[in-house]
């Protein structure tokens, strides 16, 4: 299950499943167009252009003009545009900005900063009813998408305003996505800073509980705090975040171990600084970053976790949209209505990349033993 | 060794004594009463007080626990609550071999799948194959597990001709592919047996793939929808067929992250002086890689695999409750959804005590395996 | 088998019939000629193995344990038992089954019940009327909890007058009592092994039964494995093997195993999969629950007790409505309690839908102090979900403010039947052709086993007494009418539409029968090469 993963139960080994080879990829692609001329990135360019062109004309074309086409035809135009569209685009970044751009980075921050904008500013947007289903009792139940009309993803069974249910479903898959990774976060990282600096009985002990706590499956876990809690997004945002305590108790501890035996904490030891003192001005911002930065990448499995519990109908509940669940409602009708999965499908799949190839980038940036290895 | 195994099996105490008192007051937590499970809805208050009584429920939590523990313990894990009530060890005997068997078979799939692929991205690295797996391994990673069901369902069983064709034009491409770097690479190597060799390796591996192709698409499984057939039932063929869908669903996230880390190590290993002297002498790119760089590169792939099998335990609950097998995962929702107690309570306990014992395996394995550590572990 | 069978599928369907017959032939080539076969099980079809699946699992093979109907559990203990007599939904007649004659005396106060001579238990036991009536007795009795345990009540004596004869005394005049007989009660259990097996009878009660199967291997929450006897009273018995197993998820994905070729039979429920199967030209049985679609009241607590909120909620749902979000608009809204295709159909009809009216309604029940706020349990399923936002659309629409409690189904069932903690919440009344007064005694008449909103009224109870005694389809028609309009005046709970059951069967399995609540007879079934 993408709950756990990925999990620290290996601090040295693990990293590496995840681990640097982001750096190594593009090296190895960078190396290869290194010794750019000009004439190459003209060739660049007279390629890039014309596939990027093209492929965004075939998804304006699957998704706007074709509105009375199948739509499995639709989705596979709409599928093939994109990928051309990527390459075309990457072609002519490249181009523009040198050989060791990496547009995959750039889109996905794109997408997450596009994705969190519209949910932060969902209410100001001129969208139909996603919620209030009796505000939807004249609206058309099940309309196929139409890019130019009012409902430009369609409409739900409850006549619901697709586009809608999947910004406001961004912005609950944002808020126990993040809430919970931070909450976790923060309890972790102070467990297990005060662990990993005093060591001894603290230190045992933290660790036998987190090894209890990692014995659990995360999603049989997260079941059983459910159906304890009632399903609300508050609820499902503590349960997410007691999940995710463990794994940075461990991974604070690890960093820890490692910045508790350098030179400016031993200094600051002998100069006769107390524990505090050492633990939030000396080890804490040297903890920080890597702690944060694979956080991002908390983040998506735990968006991926909240969908699964709306999946298995014990998350949040419709009227509210969530991705989760607006897959739920729609698989029944996946064969008629595939859009309706594939949807808020694409969105959570989208989200997930963008958030462990960011995640990623940032951890071979900042965390120490991201770099050793 | 002996020492620091004993260490760790002593260490392995007090976890599991935690596990339990965590598995029995989370589940004691759950709302709902017992006694409207067991006896559903045609009770008069007399019945489910008389049941209350008899389930012990009005004794104090701390006796409940250790009652509950002693038996635990006595390996008596009692009976379901729910009618019709039946042995709860006996349901985790039958319940358990599926789950390990989905979980074996979904490690094989990945481990295999993604040694052949990490070899191939390896063998040119930075080129398109490499490039191309590396980008959709890493897409992988990001598709929920129920989507990756959802669409293996829908086009494996309900538009099995599509999945034909393509089996059968991905393995004609892939074969053509491979001809063509037979002509083109045998370059590579010296003049003579060896480069003869090589072209023969080629061409029979490309034969191998189109022939597998073929095979497949004439005579392409009937995956079910739902259930499963033990091997002890009907014997080993279609036990593997039941459970291959849900193997697969599982196994998609694992290629993809055994791949990328196979073929990180092997890039690096390839930098190694040894290797890159057999280089110089001038031995074939293949022969290298899978006889000089596989070996000492696969030593986290056999780590991170071992803690994925002890994760995936636990982690069939979505696929088995997808294509309805009925093992741990079913066993402990369905129990969960009719409030069966001491069903939840046993199971679940079952598979953190399974999680921690594979844990120590693979922990001991390896210290034993990678030669860098047994020197001193960080 | 796959490919054939979605070959197949394009068969034309026949529904509702008493026999399944062949129909005709594809264009697929592997598909022989139009062949209608035996209409019943012969000693040369003997052979070959089905699967099925059902709702939900068993709960157990005692039938006093069994629920009964024929998605959760009814066909397995049939198989086992098999029913004094059975329903015919098409002559709308109950015919002998197990009993060679059960006839009433004039005013339906005595039923004499008559045996076969050659009919035996699966342990050789011969059946006798001792037998019958110390089976019959195990429903009686408050502990066992049986689901026919108040209709059973209704017998007030049994007198065995010789071995083969019954006679059943009734505490009032009952014309449709058979409908009993052809349900668990009717399901004769041999008292030696009941009680050689104890506890263990209902998970293992072999040799207990009179049915052509016994139980092979039973593992709960997985599959129900049943064998033929290969010494069967009532002759051969043509499938060797009956699996029954229950997919999880419901019953779209019961219906992707049934296209997909893993089972041949499958118990669906829920307009829109019924649809898709009549659509693909599945075949099968069809029955359909009178009232099946209901929204229970709460008469004795919070603000449905006031009469003035329980019209602003007749006149705020639109069956149309909830079939349209709730149901893919593919099922049979009414607010009348009997469907239009019924037997007993006879042009009555629900309370109106208006929604100013109903906006008018909340108004003046607003005047008197309610603040116009109603909680809604609801199960946690998609399906329930969908009904349940449906209702509270209209309600809000109406100017009611509804928070939906959502729970597991267990809890929904404890909140609303066992604690009547409710307002109001989406039930069940499936009330049969066979005899509509069962149920609806038991969910509105004073008292009854069903009625979670506690409505008790002395004309609706009269009025249930006069459907019970009536003796033929036009007095039960006419009974029906006072029930209905008592029901518009006073508003037990609101009917929103028939539900149907459908039963797909593969075209290869043929001499299956049907009774009421769904439930299938296996006794003379086979399978055609």
């Amino acid at each position: 299950m993408a709950v756990s993963e990925p999990t620290e139960t290996k601090p040295v080994v693990q990293p590496a499943t995840i681990g640097a080879d982001v750096a190594a990829g593009t090296a190895a692609g960078a190396s290869d167009i290194d010794a750019m001329l000009p004439r190459r990135r003209s060739r660049l360019l007279r390629f890039g252009v014309p596939t990027a062109v093209a492929g965004i004309a075939l998804v304006v074309l699957g998704a706007v003009v074709m509105t009375e086409g199948t739509t499995w035809v639709r989705l596979s135009m709409i599928g093939a545009g994109l990928l051309a569209a990527y390459i075309g685009i990457d072609r002519v970044a490249k181009a523009v900005f040198g050989a060791t751009f990496d547009t995959g980075l750039w889109m996905a921050a794109g997408w997450l900063a596009l994705i969190t904008l519209s949910a932060a500013f969902a209410d100001l947007l001129p969208l139909s009813e996603h919620e209030d289903v009796s505000k939807t009792l004249t609206v058309t139940p099940m309309l196929t998408p139409d890019l130019l009309s009012s409902h430009p993803l369609g409409t739900d069974s409850q006549g619901l305003d697709v586009l809608g249910g999947v910004i406001y479903g961004a912005r609950v898959s944002l808020v126990v996505g993040v809430g919970a990774t931070v909450l976790g976060m923060v309890l972790g990282a102070a467990i297990g800073l005060v662990a990993g600096y005093l060591r001894g009985i603290v230190d045992a002990a933290v660790g036998l509980v987190g090894d209890a706590m990692l014995a659990f499956p995360p999603l049989i876990l997260l079941l059983a705090m459910v159906a304890v809690l009632e399903p609300s997004i508050f609820n499902t945002t503590i349960a997410l975040a007691i999940l995710t305590v463990p794994t940075y108790i461990r991974l604070t501890r690890a960093n820890t171990l490692l910045f508790a035996q350098r030179e400016f904490v031993l200094a600051a030891k002998a100069l006769g600084a107390k524990n505090r003192r050492i633990i939030v001005r000396e080890l804490l911002p040297n903890v920080v970053l890597p702690v944060v930065s694979y956080g991002v990448i908390v983040v998506g499995a735990l968006v991926v976790a909240e969908a699964s519990l709306s999946f298995l109908g014990v998350g949040v509940q419709r009227p509210t949209p969530t991705w989760g669940n607006m897959i739920a409602a729609a698989q029944s009708r996946f064969e008629s209505d595939p859009h309706l999965v594939f949807i808020p499908g694409a969105c959570l799949f989208l989200t997930v990349y963008a958030l462990n190839r960011v995640g990623e980038s940032a951890r071979a940036v900042w965390d120490p033993r991201q770099r050793e290895l | 060794m002996l020492r620091s195994l004993g260490a760790r099996l002593l260490r392995l105490v007090p976890v599991l004594f935690l596990v339990s008192l965590g598995t029995f007051f989370l589940v004691d937590l759950v709302p709902g009463d017992p006694a409207v499970a067991i006896l559903g809805s045609n009770a008069t208050p007399e019945q489910y007080e008389a049941v209350r009584a008899e389930l012990g429920l009005n004794e104090s939590v701390v006796t409940r626990y250790f009652d509950w523990l002693g038996d635990t313990l006595r390996g008596d894990l009692g009976e379901s609550l729910t009618p019709p009530t039946q042995s709860v060890t006996d349901l985790i005997q039958s319940r358990l071999p599926v789950t390990i068997q989905i979980a074996t078979m979904a490690m094989l799939i990945s481990v295999t799948v993604s040694i052949v692929l990490a070899l191939a991205a390896a063998y040119r690295p930075g080129k398109v194959f490499d490039r191309v797996t590396s980008g959709t391994a890493f897409a992988a990673i990001a598709v929920p597990q129920f989507l990756t069901g959802l669409l293996l369902i829908f086009f494996v069983l309900f538009h099995t001709d599509l999945v034909r064709w393509f089996v059968l034009v991905a393995g004609i491409a892939g074969a053509v592919l491979i001809a063509v770097r037979a002509v083109g690479g045998v370059t590579d190597h010296p003049p003579g047996n060896e480069r003869v060799r090589a072209a023969a390796i080629r061409a029979v591996l490309a034969l191998a793939v189109v022939g597998f192709a073929v095979l497949l698409f004439a005579r392409f499984p009937e995956f079910p929808r739902q259930g499963f057939t033990r091997i002890s039932e009907d014997g080993l063929w279609p036990s593997l067929r039941d459970a291959f869908l849900p193997a697969l669903t599982l196994a998609v996230a694992e290629i993809a992250i055994f791949m990328r880390l196979l073929r990180n190590d092997l890039i690096t290993t390839l930098q190694e002086d040894y290797i890159l002297s057999a280089r110089a002498k001038g031995m074939p790119p293949w022969r290298i890689l899978v006889r000089d760089a596989l070996r000492p590169s696969s030593f986290s792939l056999i780590t991170v695999a071992g803690v994925a099998l002890g994760r995936l335990m636990g982690g069939t609950v979505i696929v088995e409750t997808i294509f309805n097998l009925p093992g741990m995962g079913t066993l402990i929702v369905n129990a969960i959804g009719a409030q069966d107690v001491r069903v939840i309570q046993s199971s679940v306990l079952v598979i953190a005590v399974f999680y921690v014992l594979v844990n120590l395996l693979v922990d001991l394995s390896y210290s034993q395996l990678d030669p860098r550590l047994r020197r001193g572990r960080v | 088998m796959k490919r054939t069978r979605k070959a197949r599928l394009t068969i034309a369907t026949l529904v509702g019939g008493l026999l399944l017959t062949a129909c005709g032939s594809s264009s697929d080539d592997s598909e022989e000629a139009a062949d209608n076969g035996p209409a019943a099980c012969t000693e040369a079809n003997i052979g070959g193995e089905a699967s099925m699946a059902t709702l939900s699992q068993a709960p157990g093979l005692d039938p006093v344990v069994n629920p009964g109907t024929g998605g959760s559990g009814g066909n397995e203990v049939i198989a086992l038992y098999d029913t004094l007599v059975r329903y015919d939904q098409k002559s709308d007649e109950f015919v002998p089954v197990v009993a060679k004659s059960l006839e009433p005396n004039a005013d339906s106060t005595e039923w004499t019940l008559k045996l076969r001579e050659e009919v035996t238990f699966g342990n050789g036991d011969p059946l006798t009327a001792q037998q019958v009536r110390d089976s019959f007795a195990r429903h009686q009795d408050p502990d066992n909890r049986s689901v026919d345990y108040l209709a059973s009540l209704a017998v007030t004596e049994m007198d065995v007058v010789d071995d083969l004869t019954l006679v059943f005394h009734l505490d009032e005049s009952w014309a449709r009592f058979p409908t009993l007989l052809a349900n668990m009660a009717g399901m004769i259990t041999n008292s030696s092994v009941v009680e050689q097996q104890g506890e263990n009878f209902n998970t293992a009660p072999t040799g207990g039964g009179v049915g052509p199967y016994e139980v092979e291997k039973f593992t709960p929450g997985e599959e129900l494995v049943l064998k033929a006897k290969d010494d069967w009273w009532g002759g051969p018995v043509c499938i060797q093997t009956l699996r029954f197993v229950t997919v999880a998820g419901g019953v779209q994905p019961a219906y992707d195993a049934f296209t997909n070729g893993d089972i041949q039979l499958a118990f669906l429920r829920g307009p829109e999969v019924i649809a898709q199967a009549k659509e693909d030209g599945a075949a099968g049985f069809s029955t359909v629950d009178n009232a099946g679609y209901t929204i229970v009241l709460n008469h004795e607590n919070g603000p449905t007790a006031e009469p003035l909120v329980r019209q602003a909620l007749a006149a705020a749902m639109d069956p149309e409505v909830i079939n349209e979000r709730g149901y893919g608009g593919k099922g049979r809204p009414s607010s009348a309690l009997i469907d239009k295709d019924s037997v007993l159909y006879d042009g009555l009809e629900g309370p109106k839908a208006d929604a100013t009216e109903a906006a008018d309604l909340v108004k003046q029940a607003k005047a008197t102090g309610w603040d116009g706020h109603l909680d809604l349990p609801c199960q946690n399923s998609v399906e329930a979900n969908n009904v349940c936002l449906a209702m509270k659309a209209q309600a809000e629409a109406a100017g009611m403010t509804v928070k939906i409690e959502p729970m597991a189904p267990n809890d929904f069932i404890t909140k609303v039947h066992v604690d009547r903690d409710f307002e109001w919440a989406a039930w069940s009344m499936p009330l049969s052709d066979a005899d509509p007064w069962l149920r609806l005694s038991a969910a509105v008449g004073t008292d009854g086993a069903r009625n979670a909103g506690g409505y008790s009224n002395a004309e609706m109870d009269a009025a249930l007494t006069a459907l019970r005694a009536a003796p033929d389809t036009a007095a039960r028609q006419g009974a029906l009418a006072d029930v209905q309009e008592v029901w518009n005046e006073t508003l037990p709970a609101l009917a929103y539409g028939a539900n149907e059951n459908y039963v797909v069967v593969d075209d290869s399995i043929k001499g299956l029968q049907e009774s009421q609540y769904s439930q299938v007879y296996f006794d003379t079934a086979y399978i055609a090469d």
